[in-house]
């Protein structure tokens, strides 16, 4: 059937969702389905949406995408412009607020005000198309989601800022204030504002501005995870005055420099953003060099985190299990490798980490430092061509083997595996799938944990369901029921 | 109104990964990531249970794609995006968790990674062991079997087996799930003896 070919696209979707297709269009659009689980689980989560809003979500998200696109040009442009205003700020404090903030905050007014109107339910129809650059990034961040934004405080600035700022300076983590916030605390304004900031009852200071600056998921309290809306946000605040402004605003040193190293993350995402928003929160006020530490984070002690990289191409691991030593509790690395786990009174962790493929090794880890997790690789398995490992759930005399043994698997998967065809392969590829041996010796529940695509993955479980036959696991009591994961290499 | 997505049908997915690849072009991943923004935004939607989370997903993945695509070897867009939107969103979850909701989390992904499925046999192009399979429809539980006869071999739609069946369209849903899964199995083997 055709249909099983083609990819069903939005307004097919939309269609189907609507109920305009006929029956028989109907059946050939859910057997497309029906062969893909990426399509299968969306259409799940779609029909819990009512068309229309499906709908609305769709022109908004497009809207939002080919804003980035568009926006992704003048990332080298607003890297330098912010450059320029940290420097800026550092050495010429007084002058710029004096100049640079009635203008900034006429621009800014009207800006915030726009968002609002379109607020709740406009943001699929964003109509106003072309606006100055920062409009458009501010947009961008209403739609990001935060659920507010109170109008930017109209009466702020004043000369006091200064010595305000410098109080600021001396609170140790004085939270950096952001301007909605200031606002909801009290009308107030200026100096007096300012003295607000500390007692201001959100969680953390530093996680407000992260979040305010990442301007997405005001609700979420994503922080370190994501670096990329940084990028958008630092954006937003590049224009000279506007750096200046806000930065007069929140009262808050550090914070010019933290825009920079947002905007030099953005140039370098991958490793340096996620490692620097983890590493501790320094109060690292002082205008220096180093920038990173002051990079925005949760201020606590309380939680450890760290990159898991394979020794190889120190490329990020994903999926990595993380073990804290003292509990059984576990993480797994995220698309980058990162992870983070609770600290003990000294602000260390010690970790398991393992990987199919690498080392399985314990590492200590600090909140003071960054925390790179190497993982060597582990090529006795890789040379091996196959290896299983055994639920560690439960205590076994022996755990479900296959008939004649690790070896006969073995053997039988030399002599069988196939490359998929149309597939190349750059050295090795291993795919890892876990499924349930019962006491009866029936396999079940087969899942993929790793692999590099789907073919890959259906000769794996070619070759575990016509290998041998397994013999179910035994505990004391008899047969039992294991769970298997098996890593099996395709070499070329 | 979604003309970006349809936007330049006739280029393939890898084309269009090649040239971000080549040279870094924007466009072109926006072009390809369009295909699948609905895809993703649902998959989102599943695990978030917010439309604004969800869509506020849907943008931060694409940020991932541009840092993680480079360096990629990748065979089939759709099966990695797949992957990475369903980690992306584990992530989430994750992350709105307090502390002690951790393992808790961790248990989550156990169980969702087993969702996972590859091409049924039934839905390939080649059904060549026809009688195999129907040898092993016959073993399937009534339910299942006429379900996936109605909707395999009547090409009904769920709405219709719904209907005829009077069962409602989540039922149908899962039978053709399970009989699927259990046909699998029959037909690599497993059950036949």
């Amino acid at each position: 059937m055709s249909a099983k070919k083609k990819h069903r696209n939005a307004s097919e979707y939309l269609q189907y969702l609507k109920g305009e297709l006929s029956g028989k269009e109907r059946h050939s659009f859910e057997r497309g389905v029906e062969a893909d689980p990426f399509d299968m689980e969306a259409l799940e989560g779609l029909e819990m949406i009512s068309p229309g809003e499906v709908e609305e979500d769709m022109l908004s998200m497009h809207d939002r995408l080919r804003k980035r696109l568009h926006r992704r040009r003048r990332r080298a442009l607003y890297s330098i412009a912010a450059t320029v205003a940290s420097l800026l700020i550092v050495s010429t404090v007084f002058i710029n607020i004096y100049d640079f903030n009635p203008k900034s905050r006429k621009e800014s007014i009207p800006i915030d005000k726009s968002n609002l109107h379109e607020e709740p339910g406009a943001r699929g129809a964003e109509k106003e198309e072309q606006q100055v650059p920062g409009l458009r990034d501010l947009q961008m961040e209403n739609d990001n989601g935060i659920e507010e934004t109170p109008p930017v405080q109209k009466e702020t600035r004043a000369p006091e800022q200064n010595d305000a700022r410098e109080e600021t300076r001396d609170q140790k983590n004085a939270p950096v204030e952001k301007n909605t916030q200031i606002e909801k605390n009290t009308p107030v304004e200026k100096n007096a504002r300012i003295e607000n900031n500390a007692p201001v009852d959100q969680p953390s200071g530093d996680e407000i501005v992260v979040r305010e600056r990442e301007a997405a998921n005001a609700g979420k309290g994503i922080t370190a995870e994501t670096e990329q809306p940084a990028v958008q946000e630092g954006k937003a605040l590049v224009p000279e005055e506007e750096a200046h402004f806000d930065k007069a605003k929140m009262a808050e040193a550090p914070d010019a420099e933290m825009m920079q190293e947002e905007v030099r993350a953005a140039e370098a995402p991958a490793p340096v953003a996620g490692q620097v928003v983890t590493m501790e929160a320094q109060p690292g006020r002082s205008q220096k060099k180093e920038r990173a530490i002051q990079a925005p984070s949760i201020p606590s002690a309380d939680r450890v985190s760290g990159v898991v990289v394979s020794s190889v191409d120190m490329k990020p691991l994903i999926g990595a299990s993380i073990l804290e030593k003292d509990s059984d509790s576990g993480v797994v690395t995220d698309q980058n490798g990162r992870f983070s786990v609770a600290a003990n009174q000294q602000s260390q962790a010690t970790v398991v980490a393992s990987f199919p493929g690498m080392k399985t090794g314990e590492y200590q880890l600090s909140t003071n430092s960054v925390n790179q997790l190497v993982m060597q690789p582990d090529l006795a398995p890789l040379d091996e061509g196959v290896i299983i490992w055994h639920s560690e759930e439960k205590e076994f005399v022996t755990g479900a083997e296959p008939e004649g043994g690790l070896d006969a698997l073995k053997k039988y998967i030399e002599d069988h595996i196939r490359i998929p065809s149309g597939d190349t392969i750059s050295n090795r590829e291993f795919v890892v799938l876990r499924f349930n041996v019962d006491k009866d010796g029936t396999i079940s529940q087969i899942e993929s944990l790793r692999s590099p695509g789907q073919p890959f993955t259906e000769e794996a479980i070619r070759l575990l369901l016509n290998g041998p036959d397994w013999q179910p696991a035994r505990d004391e009591n008899g047969p039992t029921d294991d769970v298997v994961r098996m890593f099996i290499v395709f070499k070329k | 109104m979604l003309e970006i997505s349809g936007k330049n049908p006739d280029i393939t997915d890898e084309e269009l990964l090649r040239q971000f690849n080549r040279n870094g072009s924007l466009e072109a991943l926006g072009a390809l990531y369009s295909r699948y923004m609905h895809l993703v935004f649902g998959v989102s939607f599943k695990y978030l249970e917010s439309r604004e989370d969800a869509r506020d997903a849907v943008m931060q993945i694409f940020e991932k794609l541009i840092i993680e695509l480079p360096g990629q070897e990748i065979r089939i867009f759709k099966s990695w995006l797949y992957v990475l939107t369903k980690n992306f969103c584990l992530m989430q979850i994750r992350s709105q968790k307090s502390a002690d909701g951790r393992l808790e989390v961790y248990k989550i992904e156990q169980e969702f990674m087993e969702s996972e499925s590859e091409m049924h046999p039934i839905d390939r192009e080649d059904q060549s062991a026809e009688a195999d399979l129907q040898r092993c429809m016959e073993k399937l539980k009534e339910d299942q079997k006429q379900c996936i006869e109605l909707f395999y071999y009547q090409n009904l739609c769920y709405q219709e087996i719904a209907e005829q069946l009077g069962i409602n369209e989540k039922k149908v849903k899962s039978f053709l799930q399970n009989g699927k899964r259990n046909l699998r199995i029959c037909l690599e083997g497993k059950n036949v003896g």
